[in-house]
């Protein structure tokens, strides 16, 4: 870091942010020089998001200064970074589908001829121009761009950033929808770019991919600066020793895991990302299914849950084998999936407490289809209080609850339906620690009673602190399986990340 | 402190929207005709509203589910011409007659609902094309001629009356009544409001979502055959060009009632309201004499309005609601 001074572009300097209780930012500097590619890792939470969005004027720093070619930059909007030469690139891929190649790079700044019409012939050569910058010459301006794969549009989006003559190029996560072959591609370009002089922040949860394709590693950690590696000199692991700290000893929840199988699943694959999945639940066991975003633990329940179809391989449910398991069968047999996305998947917003603890489960309370109310409200009651949700009524709107208070909700329906099995994905997301800490509780009562459970999650730490045995899926495949009291974050964070596999 | 309970209490009460503006057009036609309030002209009310009445319950059950069924109106039409010529030209009983024409109707909810349901087609273009298809058989059919000169035993329940009432108004009633029942008491009427309100999040509690949409076209189908026969009574005959424009009507009914287009929130009690304002709107505008083009905007004005009022009851609800967080908030400070 000390050597090479004077040749910075780019310099966080005691940049600090806090949030309401929360302090995301504390003190991080770092410098990012000409012409590099310096990935940028961490944690869910450690900062980089934020500091990426302070970066990009999307939130403006407590204090501290950025420092743009040695010049205290005055960052508060969107487009003061851009107008510094930053640019960003996001993780969805963004285009207009329906336009050609040249209307999509040129959006913004579409030639024109007399003021009013489009200069269909300068805007091609325009377009044609960016195009070869990113090495993309195989590619014509004129056709539709959703002829193209998502690498080429995710490319052409760079060729767009690159026409604006950038002088820091920040990529989020580039390589997250990509297959192996685009993502190299990509790579290429990037080089190229750093090549030019431009300067590439790179951020993804894939070590290996950080590894190969940056100079140097920034590591943040709850908030702070922890240290910054040249590639060359550091692996994976020194990478995630730096990035989990001092190993916190997590408490550990007591098994109740009885032998008895009641889930297996051999070599199943599904339409999107999930292949050759082996899995196995017992009877009153929490396996905690871990793995970073887009590794396919959804993937995974929603299979499980008939959600989505399996394309290839077996399921046993309870012993029995499930040919084409739908959503409806396997709810009638106790299996009951909780998304991630509560007020999306989960929750009717517009319907009261009490409606969307018995949705889909009002057949209880009715003998033909007249639901008996009184019954219907008791057992809503039974529930509110067993699950302590904090709701003026059961007649209030469930949107104007917090997002804990929802998901328990959520998990009293899943009890009044007498779970067998109980598919949790990232269950405590979006909730506040304490809160958190009762639906753990509640998840464990719920295994007393007799549910097993998968809990899908990539927050390291819940994690460990609730499963019995772990299962860690990466690339959309189950890599590695361990009991929770033999392993460590590190070893966890590790397969997660794709460096090891089995047998390594 | 008083005050801001009756805003709670106002605001809270979804119909308000249908009821201020009814009480004022009653009011206003009260004072400005001598005939308006007579027992006659009421109950001629009811008579009138009868037929997009019934409409408007079919359409509730599916604007609820996020849905549209522009084809009633010409259900109205050809369910109609069907019951005429049963009657007519096949000598048939007047309750086979009556059956078929619900029958159709019901086939046609049949078609539109597997279609949108399981085909996965919007429900716009679907019955927009039922709409048309019907219409169109039905000038095929009757050759653009009326099918007239049926008997009172069939007049009846469009004409009749038991005791005062109209037959067609006791229709009405009944079907609203079980209507209101299916959508708040039923498990049936709880999934219908699920998938309108959240159909993805109905999907995964394990609610058959596409046999719930396939069952609101059939019942909307239904109840539109129920309507033809009502019209074909009334006129006491099978015409190819009733109908035109009623799904718009209905479908006024439904919004004013409070329902949201976008599925979710609707009821029946809101759409017989709506109803109402549209047919009392309709004769106390004849009574003064307006002309039949001036009722036209002033119609359409007053579905803006209503619909405006209710926009502004939600606001208002919003921020009484904005404001008591806030208050909690620094009382927790």
């Amino acid at each position: 870091m000390e050597k090479n001074r004077g040749n910075e572009i780019l310099e966080f300097d005691n940049i600090s942010k806090t949030f309401p209780g929360v302090l995301a930012l504390d003190k991080v500097s770092f410098k990012v020089r000409k012409g590099e590619v310096h990935g940028l890792v961490g944690e869910n939470g450690a900062g980089k998001s934020t500091l990426i969005k302070i970066l990009c004027g999307i939130y403006s720093a407590d204090s501290g200064r950025i420092l743009i070619n040695g010049e205290a930059a005055h960052i508060t909007a969107p487009q003061h970074s851009q107008n510094y030469g930053v640019r960003v690139m996001h993780q969805e891929i963004s285009v207009l589908p329906n336009m050609t190649v040249a209307e999509n790079l040129m959006i913004n700044d579409i030639p024109k001829k007399a003021r009013i019409f489009m200069d269909s012939w300068s805007m091609k050569k325009k377009a044609k121009a960016a195009l070869d910058m990113v090495g993309l010459d195989y590619v014509d301006p004129d056709r539709c761009i959703s002829e193209y794969s998502l690498a080429t549009q995710q490319m052409v989006n760079l060729a767009r950033i690159m026409a604006m003559d950038p002088r820091v190029v920040l990529l989020d996560e580039p390589t997250a929808s990509l297959t192996m072959n685009e993502a190299e591609q990509l790579f290429k370009v990037i080089k190229r770019l750093s090549g030019s002089g431009v300067s590439v922040i790179y951020i993804s949860h894939y070590l290996e991919e950080v590894l190969r394709v940056c100079d140097c590693v920034t590591v943040l950690r709850d908030g702070k600066y922890v240290d910054t590696f040249r590639s060359e000199d550091t692996d994976s692991e020194k990478i995630v020793t730096a990035m989990i700290g001092k190993s916190l000893s997590v408490e550990q929840r007591k098994s109740e895991a009885t032998g008895e199988p009641v889930l297996k699943m051999k070599n199943v694959s599904g339409i999107s990302v999930i292949r050759h999945i082996d899995l196995e639940l017992k009877e009153k066991e929490i396996l905690g299914l871990y793995g970073l975003n887009g590794a396919g633990k959804t993937e995974t329940l929603r299979a499980i849950a008939g959600i989505d179809r399996m394309l290839a391989g077996e399921m046993e449910l309870f012993g029995k084998k499930e040919k084409n398991p739908d959503i409806t069968g396997t709810l009638s047999k106790g299996v009951i999936y909780v998304s991630e996305d509560r007020r999306r998947q989960g929750l009717v917003l517009g319907m009261s407490v009490l409606k969307n603890a018995s949705l889909g489960n009002e057949k209880k309370y009715a003998g033909m289809q007249f639901i008996r109310e009184r019954e219907e409200k008791a057992d809503a009651r039974k529930y509110i209080e067993k699950m302590r949700v904090k709701t003026p009524s059961e007649d209030t709107l469930i949107g104007v609850l917090s997002g804990g208070n929802q998901q328990k909700v959520i998990l009293g329906r899943c009890m009044a339906r007498d779970a067998g099995i109980l598919l949790l994905d990232e269950p405590t997301v979006g909730i506040d620690v304490g809160a958190r800490e009762e639906i753990y509780h509640l998840i464990s009562e719920m295994v007393s009673d007799g549910a097993s459970v998968i809990l899908a999650s990539s927050d390291i730490n819940e994690i460990l602190q609730m499963s019995d045995r772990i299962a860690v899926i990466a690339h959309g495949t189950v890599v590695k399986v361990v009991d929770r009291a033999e392993t460590t974050q590190e070893e966890l964070m590790l397969y997660a990340m794709g460096d090891v596999t089995d047998g390594k | 402190m008083e005050n801001k309970s009756m805003i709670k209490k106002i605001t809270g009460f979804k119909e308000i929207g249908v009821i201020v503006p009814l009480a004022v057009l009653i009011i206003i036609f009260s004072c400005t005709s001598d005939i308006f309030l007579t027992t006659n002209n009421l109950l001629n009310i009811t008579r009138q509203i009868s037929i997009k009445g019934l409409l408007g319950i079919a359409m509730t059950f599916v604007i609820i589910t996020g849905g549209i069924d522009l084809s009633v109106g010409s259900v109205i039409a050809f369910s109609s011409i069907l019951t005429a010529s049963a009657i007519k030209d096949y000598q048939l009983p007047v309750l086979a007659a009556v059956v078929i024409g619900i029958a159709v109707g019901t086939l046609t909810g049949l078609v539109n609902g597997i279609l949108i349901a399981y085909v996965n087609m919007p429900a716009f273009i679907t019955t927009m094309g039922t709409m048309t298809i019907l219409r169109g058989l039905g000038y095929i059919y009757t050759q653009g001629y009326p099918i007239y000169d049926l008997p009172q035993g069939f007049r009846a329940i469009g004409q009749g009356n038991i005791g005062i009432i109209p037959v067609s108004a006791v229709i009405l009633v009944v079907v609203a009544i079980l209507a209101f029942m299916i959508l708040s008491k039923t498990v049936f009427g709880r999934h219908i409001y699920a998938v309108g309100g959240n159909i993805e999040a109905a999907r995964m509690a394990g609610i058959r979502v596409k046999r719930v949409q396939l069952y609101v076209y059939m019942i909307s189908g239904f109840i539109s055959g129920i309507a033809a026969v009502v019209q074909g009574a009334r006129v006491g005959s099978g015409l190819p060009t009733i109908g035109q424009g009623f799904e718009m009507d209905a479908i006024a009914s439904v919004v004013i009632g409070g329902a949201a287009m976008a599925g979710g929130s609707g009821t029946i009690l809101g759409t017989l309201l709506g109803s109402l304002i549209l047919g009392v709107l309709d004769n106390g505008l004849s009574l003064l004499n307006v002309d039949s083009y001036v009722m036209n905007v002033i119609s359409g004005v007053v579905v803006i309005l209503a619909v405006l009022i209710d926009q502004v009851r939600v606001l208002m609800k919003q921020n009484s609601q904005i404001k008591e967080t806030k208050a909690e908030l620094k009382a927790e400070k």
